[in-house]
């Protein structure tokens, strides 16, 4: 495999959303399962590429395009995150496709998010990353304003400004940064950073931050955000934890350290993460709705993922990695059972059939809640346990300060789960959806769980070893040989 | 490495996945696997018997995470737990109707990871089997009602987080989870660090093992669970505390000046618990509900045998717990049969015989292993001039006496309107509990043998319990236990065999009064505790109940007109004075 045929993860999605909208009328039943085979290609193509993720970073560039693919351990987490989640939500929508009238419009935005999200993670220059945004920005504009609904249409417009002003920032950020280091190319961004001034550099990554914050749920912009979200169409529900609040989170991540290697902002980080959980947590806590409440719960626990990379050691890193792949699947999962109790209001079901299913979603909404609240012996415990250990060898004062927020977390989600576990037992098993792929969906993604709950040494270790690689930056890289695979 | 414990510790699991697999074919099915698989692991336990220490660590990360580790103590837990486990299996025989295949499976999944808490070897598998604990529950809970699944499990998670706290102050502390490198960093901490451990650790243990105040409300949570799985529960989380409390003090704190007087405060809130408990007993009406009051009071009394920290105190307190778990089984079994069954087969009289059983088990007659759980109390307590603990022991003793005769009462009335019913699959059951609490209490040198080995293990002033004692005893006291046996057996002939033959035989003239006697009494009764129950008469209430206890071994003796009440209260009065008696001997 050529190596410049990793471009074909972010290619083969375009292509196929392209294809898919010339598509002739015979051969829309196949349509519906598009989404599903174009991303199950990029995981095939990223799970043969694990290897090489293992011995090092991936560094390629197209010279006449300028365009180059970064792909070190932390951009692969949040690739797979990504992509394993897109799978599912493909698959358990499946019939949906089949059933909505405007399905070819919904396979497109879903479709072009995906390949939006998936660029951002492994963009090696500023260019790309400003291409992904555009492209996330205009697929959920698209899926707000193809909606049947007067307040989807209104919120895909405030949406619009929001997103224009996010790329506003951005790119005069970007425009900034080249300005003071010459290049598009972030190894080298980042290595002439090194040498700039804090004067200089502060600006822009203030810009930069600010963009990427306004749209990905932190204090104070959560509850602005957390509207548009709310309106977007049941398909993309399940993607907002993975595609649309852990592309941000990677953002600031990149940004923060392997960019502008910005310790100095870490109180701030830590600062503006405490804000963000305690806001999200109490309206979580205050909120009726399940959907709001699984939203403000994403915002909380990406709140808990930057607290915990504030704290800025290996295993506090790791820590955060693997809060971030707990919540984000268990998240998902959570909207897609949403999505099940209350898309099949209107079906007529098969109570039998019904019966079996009804009990396969309540037992993985337990496993979920447990995982997400940090139950032992699942994932999450294991995931918030290293950062309190990790918080041990800070000073009292910290210590006692980020234990608090944890666990003022783990009681408010306890609360507001559980309450949702309620709602979902209140479902009637009539109420239950009928289809085998979305329940297919639930049961890979909760077992998915499970085998993280179990081969949490392996995991650890990825995570460990990926957080290794951020603290040292591109420090280790070897700036002039960029092209091909850099041990 | 050893792989045989965690052969042991699948051995539940494996059971629990076949037993729920073989329900979806037959239910038979089922109970053959779960019964088959809990007898497995007993079998598996008994042959640690030779009580060596054994490690198996499974994974290293946060210094040695997942270390399992099999000593005298933790096996001691395990064998009672495989224990329960069968005889809780057994009784959900009894309760088909209630028991879905889920509750058999989580039954024994329970047993697993009560097993995986016995055997940890460092605090952070401990707290992890903890939750498991709690979450199978959970979902053990979960048919009856989720609100109050999660009532139940909210109850027990603030107990955990306490326990987690701990844990994290050990961890900072001694910089690893391991028993054995925390009991080596405790020697060096600083007292006030050592008195922050305790008050979180004594914060988990009141709830896990329901004390003093816990005790007055926690057991209406277990008024809705049913028969197997209220055993099943009430006893681990109560052996789980027993366990850990051993543990911490006399093994990884070890007995400092702190320990000991922590301990001294658990003696006293373990005395209260027995008094409040079996005080309660007096206002209630429901067989379950008296039965769980009466299983709290006496996780009291054995918490008083640990505080002592002496072999005489640690054996007793064992003994109870056995004691109280064949107890609690056979009157749970018994009340279970009465419920549900509806299969008429009980010819030879066992239920009747085997609740007299019990019912003299918890009452101490000797022979029994009660008796020498209370004898091996009292001496070590008079040994250290403890008054307190007696007397307040005697009283709640004597409630028990009153709340054992509400039970007798209440079975009987049972007994008039209703068959006395058995089924078939408990019979064996109820047998074989009944002959091995009377075969333990007649020979309990083995039982005793095991709790010295244990208390060698773990106790650095350990001392030899003379069984010549035990046998002066035997022969000092023969005509107090000739005469206790005589009297035991004659009111068993009274109430067994004698009433109902009277009752045929007798004409109405003489058993309608009887009747309506006692129905007059239930009704004035039944009001007395309706008012109980209302906060505003609450206090007076109690205050009335409390004078007319005492006034009705004086003063309405002679009103009763119902013969059987005035042959229990003068053998409850005559075994109160007997066990003061026996004091008093002692004491001499």
């Amino acid at each position: 495999m050529g190596n410049r045929s990793l471009f074909l993860l972010v290619l083969f999605p375009v292509i196929v959303a392209i294809i898919t909208s010339i598509i002739p009328e015979k051969f829309k039943k196949y349509l519906k399962f598009t989404p599903a085979f174009a991303v199950s290609t990029n995981l095939l193509l990223l799970i043969l590429m694990t290897h090489l993720i293992s011995g090092g970073t991936i560094f390629i560039e197209i010279p006449f395009l300028k365009l180059s693919i970064l792909i070190d351990k932390l951009s692969f987490i949040f690739t797979m995150l990504i992509t394993v989640s897109t799978v599912l939500a493909s698959i358990s929508n499946i019939s949906r496709f089949e059933e909505e009238s405007n399905s070819k419009v919904k396979i497109i935005n879903l479709v072009l998010l995906y390949a939006g999200t998936i660029y951002l993670c492994i963009a090696g220059d500023i260019l790309g990353l400003v291409i992904a945004s555009v492209l996330i920005t205009s697929s959920i504009f698209m899926s707000l304003i193809s909606e049947k609904n007067i307040r989807a249409i209104e919120a895909g417009f405030r949406y619009l400004f929001i997103g224009i002003i996010s790329m506003v920032l951005l790119i005069t950020g970007f425009i900034l940064i080249y300005k003071i280091t010459g290049s598009s190319n972030i190894f080298e961004i980042a290595n002439a950073l090194t040498t700039t001034t804090l004067k200089l550099k502060i600006f822009p990554f203030v810009l930069l931050l600010s963009g990427v914050a306004l749209e990905s749920g932190v204090f104070p912009f959560s509850t602005i955000i957390s509207e548009i979200h709310y309106e977007l169409p049941e398909i993309l529900s399940p993607l907002i934890p993975p595609a649309i609040i852990g592309t941000q989170l990677y953002i600031i991540t990149r940004l923060t350290v392997s960019i502008f290697n910005f310790e100095i902002f870490l109180p701030y980080l830590a600062l503006i993460s405490i804000l963000t959980i305690i806001f999200s947590e109490i309206l979580a806590l205050l909120e009726k709705d399940i959907k709001k409440i699984l939203l403000h719960s994403i915002y909380a626990e990406a709140g808990l993922v930057l607290l915990s990379f504030s704290v800025f050691s290996i295993e506090s890193i790791s820590s955060s990695l693997l809060i971030l792949i707990n919540s984000t699947f268990a998240v998902s999962l959570l909207f897609l059972i949403n999505n099940t109790f209350t898309y099949s209001d209107n079906n007529s079901t098969d109570a039998r059939k019904n019966k079996s299913h009804w009990k396969i979603l309540i037992f993985f909404s337990l496993i979920l809640t447990l995982s997400i609240v940090g139950f032992p012996p699942f994932i999450g415990f294991f995931a918030k346990f290293s950062l309190i250990v990790s918080l041990l060898g800070e000073v009292r004062w910290k210590m006692a300060l980020f234990t608090a927020i944890v666990i003022f977390m783990v009681i408010s989600e306890g609360i507001y789960l559980f309450r949702i576990l309620g709602k979902f037992l209140k479902a009637t098993k009539e109420q239950t959806n009928n289809d085998w792929y979305c329940v297919t969906a639930v049961i890979i993604f909760g077992l998915l769980i499970l085998i993280f709950s179990l081969l949490l040494n392996s995991l650890t270790n990825f995570t460990k070893s990926a957080s290794f690689e951020l603290i040292q930056g591109f420090k280790y890289l070897n700036i002039t040989s960029l092209k091909g695979i850099i041990p | 490495m050893n792989l045989s414990l965690i052969t042991l510790l699948l051995t539940p699991f494996t059971g629990g996945i076949l037993s729920y697999l073989g329900g979806k074919i037959n239910s038979k099915l089922k109970y053959a696997f779960a019964l088959s698989f809990s007898s497995i692991f007993i079998f598996e336990i008994l042959l640690y018997q030779n009580l060596k220490i054994d490690f198996l660590i499974l994974t290293k990360s946060y210094d040695s995470l997942l270390v399992f580790q099999i000593n005298p103590l933790s096996w001691f837990f395990s064998f009672l737990l495989g224990i329960i486990t069968l005889i809780s299996v057994t009784l959900s025989a009894s309760e088909k109707h209630l028991f879905s295949n889920i509750n058999t499976m989580t039954l024994m999944f329970l047993e697993g990871a009560s097993f995986g808490l016995f055997v940890s070897g460092d605090i952070l598998t401990f707290f992890i089997f903890l939750c498991i604990i709690l979450f199978i529950t959970y979902i053990l809970l979960f048919e009856i009602d989720h609100e109050f699944s999660l009532k139940f499990l909210g109850i027990y998670f603030a107990g955990a987080f306490s326990l987690f706290i701990l844990l994290l102050v050990l961890f900072r502390n001694a910089n690893s989870f391991t028993f054995v490198s925390i009991k080596s960093a405790t020697s060096s901490l600083s007292t006030h660090i050592i008195l922050f451990i305790m008050l979180f650790f004594m914060a988990w243990l009141f709830i896990m093992t329901t004390i003093f105040p816990l005790n007055i409300w926690i057991y209406n949570l277990y008024s809705k669970i049913s028969g197997s799985s209220k055993f099943m529960l009430l006893n681990i989380f109560k052996n789980a505390g027993i366990y850990a409390l051993i543990l911490f003090f006399y093994n990884l704190i070890g007995l400092k000046t702190q320990s000991i007087y922590t301990l001294k405060i658990v003696g006293i809130f373990g005395t209260l618990t027995f008094i409040s408990s079996t005080f309660l007993t007096l206002f209630k009406i429901d067989k379950e509900q008296i039965i769980t009051h009466m299983f709290f009071a006496e996780t009291g009394v054995s918490m008083v045998g640990i505080s002592l920290i002496s072999s005489y105190g640690f054996a007793s307190s064992l003994l109870i717990i056995i004691n109280q778990l064949f107890c609690t089984g056979l009157f749970t079994f018994i009340v279970t049969q009465n419920k549900y069954n509806l299969d008429p087969r009980d010819k030879l009289h066992l239920n009747k015989i085997s609740f007299f059983v019990s019912v003299l088990m918890i009452l101490g007659v000797p022979f029994t292993i009660q008796f020498l759980s209370r004898w091996l109390l009292y001496t070590t307590l008079l040994e250290k001039n403890s008054f307190f603990y007696v007397s307040c022991i005697i009283l709640g003793s004597i409630f028990e006496m009153v709340a054992l005769y509400k039970l007798i009462k209440i079975k009987f009335s049972e007994e008039y309107y209703a068959t006395n019913l058995s089924p078939k699959s408990s019979f064996i059951a109820v047998l074989t509990i009944s002959s091995s609490m009377i075969l333990i209490g007649i020979y309990p040198q083995v039982l005793l043998k095991i709790i010295q080995k244990i208390d060698q293990s773990i106790n650095p002033y350990s001392v030899k319990i003379q069984f010549n004692n035990l046998q002066a005893l035997n022969t000092l006291q023969s005509k107090i236990i000739f005469i206790t046996l005589a009297s035991g057996i004659f009111l068993g002939f009274v109430l067994f065999t004698l009433i109902p033959w009277l009752k045929k035989k007798l004409p109405n003239k003489i058993i309608l009064p009887i009747t309506r006697a006692s129905v007059k009494l239930t009704v004035e009764s039944r009001i007395l505790i309706r008012k109980a129950y209302s906060p505003i008469f609450r206090i007076k209430c109690i205050s009335n109940s409390l004078r007319s206890l005492f006034n009705s071994f004086w003063n309405y003796l002679p009103l009763i007109q119902n013969k059987i009440k005035i042959i229990i209260l003068y053998v409850a009065t005559a075994l109160a004075l007997i066990s003061i008696a026996v004091l008093i001997i002692l004491r001499t």
